[in-house]
C-alpha cells in the first residue's frame, strides 16, 4: 500500500490511523528480533497519536497526505522525550528536550512516529553492523548487510514496518542502503531541509531525506519537510516545489545523461546493465540519452573524505576521552580525523570550490545523470573488501565510489529499485541533478519507476 | 609525508600502536593526492566554507 492509497482508506473509513498503526507494530513485533531495524519502539505514543490523528480526521481537520501515516525517524534525528542515542553508547541515555525540524514538520504533517531506527554507529559507515545495538539484517538475505548509515530506515521501509522512514546522507548513507534493500532515498540539495536538532556526523556534507516504497511516497514526504528554518544557519531560502510528480510523467524532451568514465568501471555487470537498461527505456519513453564525460570524481572522493574526517573529529574530540566506548572502525576513523592538520582541512576545502566548478558544467549538457547507486548489492555482513578482476577494494570506499562526491557539492540525488541481481538482490539506479532540480529528479524517477521491473517485496 | 606515529605522540591522542600501524596506509595516499592537487591550486581560491558576519536576515 502506497501513502495515497492509505490516505484514501483513511479518509473513507476504510481504516483508521489507529488500525494501521497496529498493523505497523504488530509486524515490528515480529520481525524486530530478526532485522534489528529499531533501536527505540515508541508504540504507546505511537497509538495515542493514531488516535488523535483520527479524530482530527472526523473533526474535518486535515493535514495533508501522511496524517495519520506511520513513519520512523534514524536515531539521529532529536525527539522530544525519547532517547536518541545516534546509534552509539556515548549517546545511550540522552533524552533531548526538543524535537528536531524534521520531527517537528512530521508531527505537523499528522505522521505518526513508531520509533528510532538503528544504524551504522554514528551515521559514520556503511554497513550497519551496529555494535551496540545489534547488526541490522538486510530483509533480502539476512546474511547481508543493509547498507548504511541509514540501514535501520531502509529496512523498516523494505520489511514493510512503516510507510516512510527519516534518513541522513554524509558519503551516501541514504542512497547506498535504499540501493541494497530495494527502496527509493532521496538526498535532496543542502539547505532544502534543515539539519536543525540532528546530532551531527560533519556540518558541510550531512543531508537529510526520506526513505520511502515508491517516488511518489518519497515525493510526498519531502512536500513535508522542505522549507526554511532560521535554527540552521544553511537552510536555503529557495522557494520550496510541488515534488509530487504527475500520474502519468512524460520523459519527452529530458535530456538524460549517461556517464561514459567512472562510473561503469569496477562495477559487478547486472549493476551495470541494470542501468543501461534503465537508460534505454527513459530513451524509449522519448528522453535524449546523453553520453557525458565527468572530471576526476575519484579525486573528489578523496577531498570529501577528508573533510569529513576533520568534521566528524572535531564533532567526536570532546567524547574521545570515552575511546572504548565506540566501535573500532569509528574509532579509527576519529583517529584519522585528529590527525590531519588545519593546512590539510583548509586545502580541502579550497579544492571543493574548484573541483564544484568544474563538475557543474556537467549540467550544460543534461539535465541529470543516471549512474548505478553502488557498484555491487549488499555484500555480506563481517566482509571487508571487495574483490575485482584488477585488484582488491576497502568495502567502504567502494561502496561510496559512486554517491560520495555529490555530498561534497550539496547536489541533489535520488536512488531507485532498477531490478535484482540473478542473486535476488536489489539493485539501485541513481539519479543526480543540479540544486533544486528535486521535482525534475523525482518526476523522472518515477516515469522510470514505472517502466523498470519490480523487486518485489522480500519474503518475511 | 608526516610521520603520524610522531604526530599522534605530540598531539596526544593516545591511539595504540595497533591503531596507529593500521591509520598509515589510509592516511598517506590521501595526505599525497591533497599535496598534489593543491600544488596546482590558484593563489586566490577561497576555501568553500560560508562564515556570515551577521545573521542572513539582518543584511537584507
Amino acid at each position: 500500500m502506497t501513502i495515497e492509497q492509505a490516505a484514501c482508506a483513511l479518509r473513507a473509513r476504510q481504516v483508521s490511523a489507529v488500525e494501521l498503526t497496529r498493523e505497523a507494530l504488530a509486524r515490528i513485533e515480529r520481525l524486530n528480533d530478526r532485522l534489528h531495524a529499531f533501536i527505540t519502539v515508541t508504540g504507546e505514543q505511537a497509538l495515542v497519536a493514531a488516535a488523535r490523528a483520527d479524530q482530527e480526521l472526523a473533526r474535518g481537520v486535515d493535514r495533508g497526505p501522511l496524517h495519520g501515516i506511520p513513519v520512523a525517524l534514524k536515531d539521529v534525528f532529536a525527539t522530544r522525550g525519547v532517547r536518541t542515542t545516534c546509534g552509539s553508547k556515548i549517546f545511550a541515555d540522552y533524552v533531548p528536550d526538543f524535537d528536531a525540524a524534521v520531527t517537528e514538520r512530521l508531527h505537523a504533517a499528522g505522521a505518526v512516529l513508531l520509533g528510532k531506527t538503528n544504524m551504522h554507529e554514528l551515521a559514520y559507515g556503511i554497513t550497519s553492523a551496529n555494535p551496540h545495538y545489534g547488526a541490522v539484517r538486510n530483509p533480502y538475505d539476512p546474511d547481508r548487510v543493509p547498507g548504511g548509515s541509514s540501514g535501520g530506515s531502509a529496512v523498516a521501509v523494505a520489511a514493510g514496518m512503516v510507510f516512510i522512514a527519516m534518513g541522513s546522507d554524509t558519503g551516501g548513507s541514504i542512497r547506498i542502503p535504499a540501493a541494497w534493500c530495494g527502496v527509493v532515498g532521496l538526498k535532496p540539495t543542502f539547505g532544502r531541509v534543515s539539519r536543525f536538532g540532528v546530532l551531527p556526523l560533519d556540518f558541510t556534507l550531512d543531508h537529510m531525506g526520506p526513505l520511502a516504497r515508491s517516488v511518489r511516497d518519497a515525493a510526498l514526504a519531502l512536500e513535508a519537510l522542505a522549507g526554511h528554518d532560521p535554527r540552521d544557519e544553511t537552510s536555503s531560502r529557495q522557494p520550496v516545489e510541488r515534488y509530487l510528480p504527475p500520474e502519468e510523467p512524460s520523459l519527452a524532451g529530458m535530456r538524460l545523461g549517461l556517464p561514459e568514465n567512472f562510473y561503469f568501471e569496477r562495477i559487478a555487470p547486472a549493476a551495470a546493465e541494470a542501468v543501461r537498461k534503465a537508460a534505454r527505456l527513459a530513451g524509449e519513453a522519448g528522453a535524449a540519452i546523453v553520453p557525458v564525460r565527468v572530471p576526476d570524481v575519484a579525486a573528489m572522493n578523496q577531498i570529501s573524505r577528508i573533510i569529513l574526517l576533520a568534521e566528524a573529529a572535531a564533532v567526536m574530540q570532546p567524547y574521545f576521552e570515552r575511546r572504548e566506548d565506540f566501535g573500532e572502525d569509528v574509532r579509527l576513523l576519529l583517529e584519522q580525523g585528529m590527525l590531519l592538520s588545519a593546512t590539510d582541512y583548509i586545502q580541502a576545502q579550497r579544492l571543493r570550490r574548484v573541483m564544484r566548478d568544474q563538475y557543474r558544467r556537467v549540467w550544460c549538457d543534461v539535465d541529470c545523470l543516471l549512474t548505478p547507486t553502488t557498484p555491487f548489492p549488499a555484500p555480506r555482513l563481517g566482509q571487508v573488501d571487495v574483490v575485482w578482476n584488477d585488484g582488491i577494494e576497502d568495502l567502504r570506499l567502494a561502496a561510496t565510489r559512486l554517491v560520495r562526491h555529490l555530498n561534497l557539492f550539496g547536489w541533489p540525488a535520488i536512488s531507485i529499485p532498477c531490478g535484482l541481481d540473478p542473486a535476488g538482490l536489489p539493485l539501485g539506479l541513481q539519479i543526480a541533478g543540479p540544486p533544486f532540480s528535486e521535482a525534475r529528479l523525482l518526476r523522472v524517477a518515477a516515469a522510470l519507476e514505472a517502466r523498470l521491473p519490480k523487486a518485489g517485496p522480500p519474503a518475511l | 609525508m608526516p610521520d603520524w606515529k610522531r604526530l599522534a605522540a605530540a598531539r596526544g591522542l593516545g591511539a595504540s600502536d595497533e591503531d596507529l600501524a593500521r591509520i598509515a596506509p589510509v592516511l598517506d595516499p590521501l595526505h599525497a593526492l591533497l599535496c598534489r592537487l593543491t600544488a596546482e591550486l590558484p593563489l586566490l581560491t577561497e576555501p568553500l566554507v560560508t562564515f556570515r558576519c551577521e545573521p542572513e536576515e539582518e543584511g537584507r
